[in-house]
């Protein structure tokens, strides 16, 4: 069996002192003849006015009746009657409570309860609040002592907020009432809030400071343990860590305190596999640059998203409310859609546009050349110079505008160019190209495709004034009208 | 945001302060200046005031909320910042008084808060919201209706704690600002305004020390002297 060694201790917050408060914590450890070691440790609240004196009764009391649970385990063996002794000593102490202050509102009595009671290997852990309790089984080796073989955890219950936790004096306490079974338990480490605080980082135990604390207590002379316990929690690194009382009781057994070398393995085991993974990276600190009125730049995304879909909400929100007007900016949309396209639709479908969007190449005209020269050429249907003279294509001039002035010659000669370029695109669908002299058919029908053409093209176009002559379609009086 | 939580893992108490710098607070007070000229000295105090309380230089982050000003609009004009990287700064006024959607814009960060400190594995109390302003909110009747229900149920659900302040005896709208709160609204003369910041710093520092179910006592003449936490 092994024999427990006890370092207990227990100093009085900043916030305590510096306002002449007393300490709230509370302590008591009973070691009976057998060896076995109970335990219990109660922190009042700060709000109730009476929580020092319920902390005190608390932890003397159920140190007490923890005590008598080894004997009657010896008589009874184990099972769920321990769960219903418990319960019945926290009913007992608050009925002691009652009788002591003489009231059965409790209100000004709150405390937590965090203890234990060690018989033979097993630790038996009863705990309502915050506080926390960590024990763990070790493994020997020859002159190693692996501290973190196992480790077990009875972790404080705080509500949403930090400051919020429960107590054995509230109505609804056996709600928050936890019993856990420790086997084969090597050591142990439980302690209230702000005990708890000196070996955390934020709100999490941390492994090397867990392993640091029983370090320095195994090498420290069992008589000089309680007092380096104390130094510790006393000093200005500790008031840094925490201004709370802090209360802390480590019980390591025998054979821990023999081997000279304990160790931590910390890729296994670890205290960290009791708490939630951290999600986020923290955020560097950024220097802030203000300005007067200016709107900090928000990096945070979870504000930007809450504020994409605030915005998101209320535009549809607007919208579901403003039913008519929806409705009514929805046909003026799609009115305006189907205006827009067919507009486009028949821009497209001029022959200009066409043209070019088939990119069919432009003839380059031979100014030189008049009708009856081309008459001696027979070199084919590039060469722009084939309309015959006796069958000139011409072209109304009243039919071509609407009485809108333009300049004339300009407008003529791009005409002239037009259709020039039409005759030879049609020629080249034709796929007749030894054509000179196109016959009279043939030449009517080109000539009016290409009136069609044009009157389009001059639909959509600025419109030009009457011409006063007729435009021969082989430009010679165009000419004659550019020479003028 | 300007946090560091891997140097300062300590809890948090989230503090939003909702500004009013609406055209009214050009209004000369009987100290002879201005409100905004009040407010921005306060703002200074207050800094002054949480950098010489160690506890609360460490544990309390503060966001602020401008309501009006030369934009006329409700924006965040500064995000979470812990109080050691916070540097005071001057408002200027103007505009109208959009504070219904003020209010929004803090519940949100109020919010946004609370899930930025769980994701880094830190602690908090209860959130605060102070609330100044001097004028009739100018926001849309609706929208003021559904901005004050949202606060009460907010309070209901013990998500924060807001604390309505009318600024230089506002009293037309001390019942408008009743209406977000099941605290009554305080009337603030102009010319306290460094004071109450010196409260407010020690209000927060009293939050940071104290225990579970804690009830605090605040500064005497102070009406919120049972604050619930």
């Amino acid at each position: 069996m092994s024999h427990w060694i006890v370092t207990r201790g227990s100093v009085t917050g900043t916030s305590h002192t510096s306002q002449g408060e007393e300490k709230q914590d509370s302590i008591a450890v009973i070691e009976d003849i057998h060896g076995n070691v109970s335990f219990c440790l109660s922190d009042g609240a700060g709000s109730s006015k009476n929580s020092k004196f319920s902390s005190s009764i608390t932890s003397q009391f159920m140190a007490e009746e923890l005590s008598k649970l080894p004997s009657m385990i010896e008589e009874r063996g184990t099972g769920s009657w321990i769960n219903d002794y418990i319960i019945q000593c926290i009913i007992n102490l608050r009925a002691a409570l009652y009788e002591k202050f003489d009231t059965y509102d409790l209100r000004d009595y709150h405390c937590t309860l965090v203890s234990g009671i060690f018989f033979k290997n097993t630790c038996l852990v009863a705990h309502i609040g915050d506080g926390a309790v960590l024990s763990g089984t070790v493994s020997l080796d020859d002159n190693e002592c692996l501290l973190n073989e196992k480790l077990y955890f009875s972790e404080p219950e705080n509500g949403e907020y930090k400051n919020e936790t429960y107590f054995l004096t509230e109505p609804n306490w056996l709600k928050h009432l936890r019993i856990k079974v420790v086997p084969n338990v090597s050591w142990l480490i439980a302690g209230t809030d702000g005990g708890i605080d000196l070996l955390s980082v934020g709100d999490r135990l941390q492994d090397q400071l867990v392993l640091e604390i029983l370090k320095d207590l195994i090498d420290c002379p069992s008589s000089e343990r309680d007092q380096n316990l104390e130094r510790i929690m006393s000093s200005d690194k500790a008031d840094e860590k925490t201004n709370d009382d802090k209360t802390l009781i480590i019980i390591t057994s025998s054979e821990i305190s023999r081997n000279s070398n304990p160790y931590w393995q910390l890729d296994a085991n670890t205290i960290t596999d009791f708490y939630p993974k951290i999600q986020k990276k923290n955020d560097a600190p950024k220097n802030l640059d203000l300005t007067p009125s200016a709107v900090v730049e928000n990096s945070h995304d979870s504000l930007k998203i809450l504020k994409n879909i605030n915005i998101i909400r209320r535009v549809y929100g607007f919208f579901h409310k403003q039913t008519i007007l929806t409705i009514v900016l929805l046909l003026v949309f799609v009115i305006s859609a189907y205006a827009i396209l067919n507009f486009k639709t028949r821009q497209l479908d001029s022959p200009r546009n066409l043209i070019e969007a088939m990119k069919i190449p432009t003839i380059k005209e031979n100014s030189d050349e008049g009708p009856e020269e081309s008459d001696a050429k027979e070199e084919g249907p590039t060469n722009g110079s084939n309309f015959p003279n006796d069958d000139p294509l011409k072209v109304n001039a009243e039919d071509a505008s609407n009485g809108v002035e333009v300049d004339q010659s300009e407008t003529l000669l791009e005409n002239e160019m037009e259709i020039k370029n039409e005759f030879s695109v049609l020629e080249d669908l034709s796929g007749n190209q030894d054509v000179v002299r196109p016959d009279l058919s043939q030449e009517t029908k080109i000539n009016n495709y290409i009136k069609f053409f044009r009157r389009i093209i001059e639909w959509v176009t600025p419109k030009s004034t009457p011409l006063d002559d007729t435009v021969l379609i082989d430009g010679s009086n165009v000419k004659q009208k550019n020479s003028e | 945001m300007t946090v560091d939580y891997v140097n300062n893992p300590n809890q948090r108490t989230p503090c939003v302060l909702i500004l009013d710098a609406s055209y009214s607070m050009s209004t000369k007070t009987s100290s002879g200046k201005t409100r905004i000229q009040l407010l921005n000295e306060g703002l200074q105090e207050f800094e002054k005031a949480l950098k010489s309380d160690s506890t609360a230089l460490t544990r309390v982050q503060v966001s602020i909320v401008l309501v009006g000003g030369p934009n006329s609009k409700a924006e965040l004009l500064m995000d979470w910042t812990d109080a050691n990287y916070f540097t005071a700064f001057n408002l200027k006024e103007g505009g109208n008084t959009p504070l219904a959607e003020g209010l929004e814009i803090g519940l949100d960060l109020v919010e946004t808060s609370k899930v930025n400190l769980r994701q880094n594995g830190i602690s908090y109390t209860r959130p605060w919201m102070f609330v100044m302003s001097d004028g009739e909110p100018t926001s849309d009747r609706a929208i003021w209706k559904k901005a004050a229900e949202n606060c009460k149920r907010a309070i209901n659900d013990k998500k924060l704690m807001i604390f309505p302040i009318g600024i230089d005896s506002a009293s037309g709208n001390a019942q408008k600002l009743n209406e977000i709160s099941d605290k009554p609204c305080l009337n603030m003369e102009g010319t306290k305004f460094n004071e109450f910041f010196v409260w407010l710093s020690d209000s927060l520092s009293a939050v940071t020390r104290s225990r579970p179910g804690d009830t605090i006592e605040l500064p005497e003449t102070d009406p919120w002297r049972h604050v619930g936490i």
